[in-house]
Order: structure tokens, then sequence, then C-alpha cells
């Protein structure tokens, strides 16, 4: 089946041209119609401005160097400008509402203002769409918060009004930048379970970027984890947070302390921390943080390879059997 | 819990409204033995942060007393008492100074405080410190921006020890930081507790780390702690529907993921 979108070696530099820094490089996955994909790392990894880059809205001073950027339409994966993909095909949902709803707008007016510019609908016709739309992402009473202010909202019912402005563009691919982060836990799991229905009852596709592994795991069929701007590994969801197939994605996932870690023994952090993009190593970038790191490791040409054995594909030249000793994937998480 | 308790929460009252809404904090009794850690969950706007500062010193409760070692603490504080309860913030970049360098936030505080007779003691006990939070010599003349999130939180925690409290608070003290670094961050604050025989009060919108750090857990919701006993027993029976809706609300690596589970829950 033709993908929805696809991103192809994106590269993303900001400073001077003579000098960049890319905090992003070669960064490349694709969504499948009706999927729900993961883009997960902790801050600084690349993964907000790789999405950034997807919408066109990269902040100023990154320019992206390199890759392709590619929507599905009719049956076929195309190059696409930004403003035309904005106003369908991609709907963009962030993670603090307060700034990306116009305060000065009632909530009905905002979720249909961009449809109704483009399609010139009558405002009863506008009116009418926003109330299905309000009532559609489960807005308690759609009559009377379509009246509202967004500041009249609390957290959850405002991001549920960015949500209903991202379907009026009927999109094909949704794009989340840590919608829930600012979210209390119990709103957070009613928006992922509101994000989760409306991919079914749509066939939509979801590409969600979180810090939050716990989050991915429950609402993402397919992951790619990043790491100091590359994608380290990719996979579905249940083998890449079961039998991780890279020394970091299995060190992010000891070192969370879930309900049941062992109370009586360290946590298992990862020493050190996350390269900026000024100062990444030669090589694998995460070597040097990494317990089974070996010379070789710094003369890595980043690349996702197969894994013996696994459904996953990673970065790691031992995990994957591209030089060094050979390192079984069951050693990353003993 | 038997042994007597260092810190006592005797009924305290936060009401911003004068009366006209409900208490941030409604009529909050705690108590935490000496060496042991309170951890105290629950989300933004439940009070947890208004009785942490009540309980530092910086806001004075409308009604009830914080005391230790049995006797009542004033607030504002006296000097006697200013630097028995310290309290290690969110964001590590608002307690220091974005000017002064490591060495100049740590000595001035042990000189200050009469913790160091002279600048040379005081830059010994600061490298001491230093290395007791997992940092070393090595930051002492880095300023906060100069220091990754995880090594400013650690210079935090180091300025919060260098008086010497007898109660150390840490209000959201690992949210911002990411995973990798906040378990070592965690295992820190454990490994400090235990060598120090501090008593602590963790403060956290996240029950999977509160219950990792924590001695026994409370939990808060709409001003009241709702909940309270030891954390496993939390975790595995909460009896409060508001405990309930958290532990359920909580994502487990091992849990079902949506497509599995119920769909039809009600939004």
């Amino acid at each position: 089946m033709t993908p929805v979108l696809r991103i192809t070696d994106l590269v993303l530099e900001t400073g001077p041209a003579s000098a960049p820094l890319r905090p992003v490089s070669h960064v490349g996955f694709e969504v499948a119609p009706g999927e729900a994909f993961g883009l997960v790392g902790e801050s600084g990894s690349g993964k907000s401005l790789t999405l950034r880059a997807v919408t066109g809205l990269l902040p100023e001073g990154v320019r992206q160097a390199g890759g392709t950027l590619e929507l599905e339409r009719d049956g076929a994966l195309r190059p696409y400008r930004f403003a035309e993909a904005r106003g369908r095909g991609i709907g963009m949902v962030f993670q603090e509402p307060m700034t990306a709803l116009n305060p000065t707008m009632r909530v009905g007016d905002l979720v249909t203002a961009g449809p109704r510019a483009r399609h010139g609908w009558s405002r009863r016709t506008a009116r009418s769409r926003a109330l299905d739309l309000l009532a559609e992402v489960g807005m308690p009473d759609p009559e009377g918060q379509a009246r509202m202010w967004p500041h009249q909202l609390s957290g959850g019912l405002r991001q549920r009004v960015m949500i209903a402005m991202a379907l009026a563009t009927e999109p094909s691919v949704l794009l989340c930048d840590e919608p829930t982060t600012a979210l209390d836990v119990a709103v957070q799991d009613q928006i992922l379970r509101l994000l989760h229905r409306i991919r079914v009852e749509r066939g939509l596709s979801i590409v969600f970027v979180t810090h939050d592994l716990g989050v991915v795991r429950r609402l993402c069929d397919r992951v790619a984890v990043m790491y100091a701007g590359q994608v380290v590994e990719t996979g579905r969801v249940d083998e890449v947070f079961t039998r991780p197939t890279h020394p970091y994605s299995a060190g992010l996932l000891r070192s969370m302390p879930t309900p049941d870690t062992p109370r009586d023994r360290p946590l298992a952090a990862i020493p050190g921390g996350q390269p900026g993009a000024a100062d990444r190593p030669e090589g694998c970038r995460f070597a040097p943080r990494c317990a089974h790191a070996v010379p070789a490791c710094a003369r890595l040409a980043h690349t996702l390879a197969e894994v013996p054995g696994s459904p996953s594909r990673s970065a790691c030249l031992r995990v994957a059997g591209l030089g060094g000793p050979p390192l079984d994937r069951r050693a990353l998480i003993a | 819990m038997s042994a007597a308790p260092l810190l006592q929460v005797d009924d305290v009252v936060v009401d911003y409204s004068h009366g006209r809404g409900s208490p941030a904090v409604d009529h909050v009794s705690l108590d935490i033995p000496r060496g042991r850690t309170l951890g105290l969950v629950g989300q933004s706007g439940c009070g947890k942060s208004s009785l942490a500062r009540v309980v530092a010193g910086l806001a004075a409760p409308t009604s009830g007393a914080v005391r230790l070692g049995g006797a009542v603490l004033p607030t504002p504080r006296g000097r006697a008492d200013a630097t028995r309860i310290q309290m290690v913030f969110q964001d590590p970049s608002s307690a220091l100074n974005p000017m002064h360098t490591v060495r100049r936030t740590l000595t001035e505080l042990l000189l200050v405080h009469r913790r160091a007779p002279d600048r040379r003691a005081a830059t010994d006990r600061a490298v001491e410190l230093l290395e007791l939070v997992g940092l070393g010599a090595a930051v002492l003349d880095a300023r906060p921006r100069g220091l990754s999130g995880g090594q400013r939180q650690r210079v935090g925690i180091a300025r919060a020890l260098a008086v010497e409290p007898e109660v150390l608070i840490a209000d959201e003290a690992v949210s911002a930081l990411d995973v990798s670094v906040q378990a070592a961050v965690l295992n820190t604050l454990r490994d400090l507790g235990a060598r120090l025989d501090l008593t602590m009060l963790f403060i956290s919108h996240d029950l999977a780390v509160t219950r990792y750090v924590s001695d026994e857990l409370a939990v808060m919701h709409r001003g009241r702690i709702v909940e309270r006993g030891r954390p496993d027993d939390v975790l595995r029976h909460p009896r409060h529907e508001y405990t309930r809706s958290l532990v359920a609300a909580t994502p487990r690596m091992d849990g079902p993921a949506l497509s599995e589970a119920e769909e039809a829950r009600p939004l």
C-alpha cells in the first residue's frame, strides 16, 4: 500500500552555511494509511524539528539542507507545497493549545475558519460543521462551547478544540507534537483515547512526537527512536519496547521507573547526557555513553540495518552485525 | 510509621479565596519520621506546591502549623530556623543566579551561613558537595547556562544541601529532566537520603517516579490528602476513587495498547 507520508534523508541545518550545525541529519520514515507512528526521543534529539520540517514551520534560522518530503495524492507519493498541504492533507496539533488558538475568536468560528475561507462556506454551513466537529472531539456541550473564548476552556478542552481545527481540513495525516505533555495524567488518557478513536473512525494516520515512552506504547503501531539528530532504531512498538535492538532504546526503557520497578536497587540510568548539535562525536553518537561500545563504533557510518532474528531496524553496528564483535540484542535488556 | 515524626504538618489551610471558594490546601496533616521520604502525588492545581511553600517557610498558612522536632516553625522563619528546611525546585535556573559561577553560588552560601570559616575551606566544602551530588570540581567555574539540565539540577541539590538542612523538599525536582537523566538524579536523591539520613518530602505528578523514591505515599486531590499508605499498597489496592483513576491512567510499558484495550470507555 502506498504510504500517506514519506520523509527521506531529511537534513536540517542552522548557523553559517560555511560551518553549519545539523540538528537533524538524514532522518527518514514513512507512515502507512491509518497508522499511528511515534517519533520518540529526549529533548534535543531533533524529533520536534523533524515534525516542523514536515509542515514547513521551521523556526527562524533553521533550514532544510537536504531530503525529500512527500505526501500521497491520487495513489502516488509526490512532493508537496507547505501552504497547500496545511490546508488539506496535513493537520497539526501542538503542545500548548493556548498559543496556537487565536484568543480573539470564539471557539465555533476558530474551528472552521481555515476551511471556511478556503471553500467559501456560508456562515450557516461553517457553524453546522463546527458543531459536528466539536461533538466528534467529545466536547460535552458543543453549542455552548462554540460560543466561548479559548481562555474560558480547560487545557483538555482546548486541546480538543485544536484537534477539531485540525480535522476541519479533512487531513489524511494528523501531526501531533507532544499534545498531551502539558496535561494531567487523567486528561492525557482521555485525549489519547480520543485520538485513537478518531484514527479508527476516519482511517486517519497519526504522527505522534513525544518524549513519553508510555504514551507511544499506548497509542502507536510503529516507532522511530531518535538520538542526537538521527533515528537509531525503528520498528513495531511491541517489538521495540520489549526486544529493543539499540543500546539507547534499551537504556531509555530501563531508566524509566514504572509502577513495577524494584525499589531496592538503583534505576538503570544512562551515564552522561545527549550531545548538542555542536559537539557530536564521530561515528555512533551514542557510543560515548554506551556500555557495549567498541573502537569500531567511532568509525560507524550511520545506517539503519536489518537485525538478525528481529523485525526492527537498528543503527547499532554490533547488534546489526555490521562490525565489531556481534552483540545479541537480548543482552541489551538483561 | 512508628518512629517519632521529625516533620509535622498540622492541619494546614492555605486559602487564596478569602473564604469565597475552596481553599488550595484544605486542612492537611502529614508527618514524616526522621530519615524517611514521604511522596506527595497529585495533578497540577491540587495544592501540593502551595503546601510545599508553607512547609519551606516561603508562604504563611491561613491556619495550621508546621512543626520540626515538635516545635512550631514561625513564618517567616527566624535566623536559627531559616536553613532547617530546604527546597529543590523544578526549574533549577530559577534557584541559581545566572551570573554566578557554581563556585560563587556555593561558597557565598557556605560563608554567609557560617558553614565554612574562610574562602578556602568553603571551596573545599563546595567540591565535597558537588561530589556528593555526582558532579565534581570540574563544574566549579561553570555558570548555570553552561551546564546541562541534569547538572543544573544537581547543583540545585548541592545548593540546598550546603546549609545542612534536616528536611529536603523536592518539588517536581526531576519533572523537567529527560528520562535517562532523571533516573540518575533520582538515584542520587535516594542515595543522599540514606547517606545523610535526610528527611524528604518528594512532590510530583508522576506516580511511578514518586513510588520509586518514597517510603510512604500520600495522594493529594483538590487540596486534601485523599489516601496515604505504603507505596505498593496504594498502587495495587487504591482505595480512593481519585487514586484509582490516577493508577489507571498511568501508562505501563506492559499494559494494553489502545488498540487492544477497551475502546468503548466514555471519553
